[in-house]
């Protein structure tokens, strides 16, 4: 009975403690594809990234119940995140779009997808050995933290050769159910990120089973 | 064990199984697709009334002061038009049949019940039901006791589900839940026009997300 009490109240502080704690953002790491493609298509492809809307989450501090200590939280946690935001927002902005698109030139290369693969910034004119891939993170929305940051890409995919029409493809990616405890905001960009890369894999797929 | 140990250990486990009882997202099959002779009724659940949401550690009596404070708020948030929510069986019926596959829109609300589900099946002779459900639409406001964390965001709840009725699978399943931060000024009554407008592009994130999710990687 004493040992169960001692776990329990342990749990309790610990997930009090994890309220209290301001949670710095986390740098995404390389996506990764383990899966063989069965892909191969004998042009360039060029990569393009296109950002559109970011909706940020925050980190926030634990709130009490009675009005006094809640004034006096509020207050600090105000002046805090006045005078350093991005300590406190979260954000599937352009630095984890930016992993993204590398991880997924870095799959395609690896498995030899297209003859050659690289990512461009500016819009170029296509030749016929060309293939240009966009990948438009149309909107990108975190929750806070009390909802364990929890994401959602708006992502629209466009692959573009001469003499086709445009294959188009919109993905509504969101973060897979978390359990009792949630994941981090490191762990939950990862997620997405393979999540969304899986689905322009499959996206290539179709648009190569379509023009042949 | 000893009875009050087997207590603490249910007790446990029955926070840990929480997490479990909640729908996730579904994604639809691509043999969905590759299937087109499908008869799809599709539908809207009652509307709830638009009001502020508020969140956060609030007691009762604590919601019931933030509550009267709010109270001109809540009463134009009532206001708020769901006439686009009525059209949305229409929206998703074209976008089908425009993939050659038979849809019928069913402009009648319902409650979200299996016998309700079932007899629009017979009145349109489906066999599979797409529904759509406003779950929650108005303002969201987080609260440390009375006090107000933040400004208010504009907030709308979706979901949607389409049901084999001959088994009751859930062949797809999404939730959207779009909060939209107000841009300037959000205390400007009687008409709060800043909230109004982020209220719309909340709606209609909501509204394309549904559709994005339902028809994504088509």
């Amino acid at each position: 009975m004493k040992k169960v009490s001692l776990i329990l109240i342990g749990l309790i502080l610990f997930l009090v403690i994890a309220g209290c704690t301001p949670v710095a953002q986390q740098v995404m790491p390389p996506v990764e594809y383990k899966k063989a493609i069965d892909l191969h298509v004998k042009k360039n492809a060029y990569l393009n990234w296109e950002y559109g809307k970011e909706y940020a989450g925050k980190s926030m501090m634990f709130g009490p119940a009675d009005p006094v200590g809640a004034l006096l939280v509020t207050a600090i946690d105000n002046e805090a995140q006045r005078r350093n935001p991005d300590h406190y927002k979260f954000t599937y902005g352009k630095a984890q779009q930016a992993v993204f698109m590398t991880s997924l030139r870095d799959v395609l290369v690896e498995q030899n997808v297209f003859k050659n693969v690289s990512l461009t910034t500016a819009s170029r004119k296509l030749n016929p050995n060309d293939v240009i891939i966009t990948v438009k993170f149309r909107e990108t929305r975190v929750a806070n933290q009390n909802e364990f940051f929890d994401m959602t890409l708006n992502v629209d995919l466009f692959i573009k050769t001469i003499n086709e029409p445009v294959f188009k493809r919109t993905y509504v990616i969101k973060s897979s159910p978390s359990g009792l405890f949630g994941r981090g905001f490191k762990d939950q960009q990862t997620d997405v990120s393979q999540q969304l890369l899986d689905r322009i894999i499959s996206g290539l797929s179709q648009w190569h089973y379509k023009i042949n | 064990m000893k009875l009050k140990n087997f207590k603490y250990v249910v007790l446990i486990g029955f926070i840990f199984l929480m997490g479990c009882a909640t729908q996730h997202n579904v994604e639809l099959a691509d043999s969905f697709w590759q299937s087109p002779n499908h008869k799809i009724a599709v539908a809207t659940t009652k509307a709830p009334k638009p009001q502020i949401h508020q969140v956060g550690n609030q007691g009762l009596l604590d919601y019931a002061i933030s509550s009267a404070v709010n109270s001109k708020l809540d009463t134009h948030l009532a206001q708020t038009d769901i006439s686009w929510y009525r059209n949305m069986p229409q929206i998703f019926a074209e976008r089908l049949q425009h993939k050659n596959i038979l849809a019928k829109p069913y402009f009648q609300p319902i409650n979200a019940k299996k016998e309700n589900y079932l007899y629009i099946m017979g009145q349109t002779h489906s066999e599979k039901l797409l529904i759509i459900k406003l779950e929650a639409l108005g303002a969201k406001r987080t609260y440390f006791s009375v006090i107000p964390k933040e400004a208010p965001q504009a907030y709308c709840e979706m979901i949607g589900e389409l049901i084999d009725m001959r088994d009751n699978k859930v062949l797809w399943h999404h939730k959207a839940s779009i909060t939209e931060p107000v841009q300037g000024a959000w205390d400007q009554p009687p008409n709060y026009p800043n909230l109004d407008h982020a209220l719309k592009l909340a709606i209609n994130s909501a509204q394309h997300e549904l559709l994005d999710s339902f028809f994504s990687g088509r």
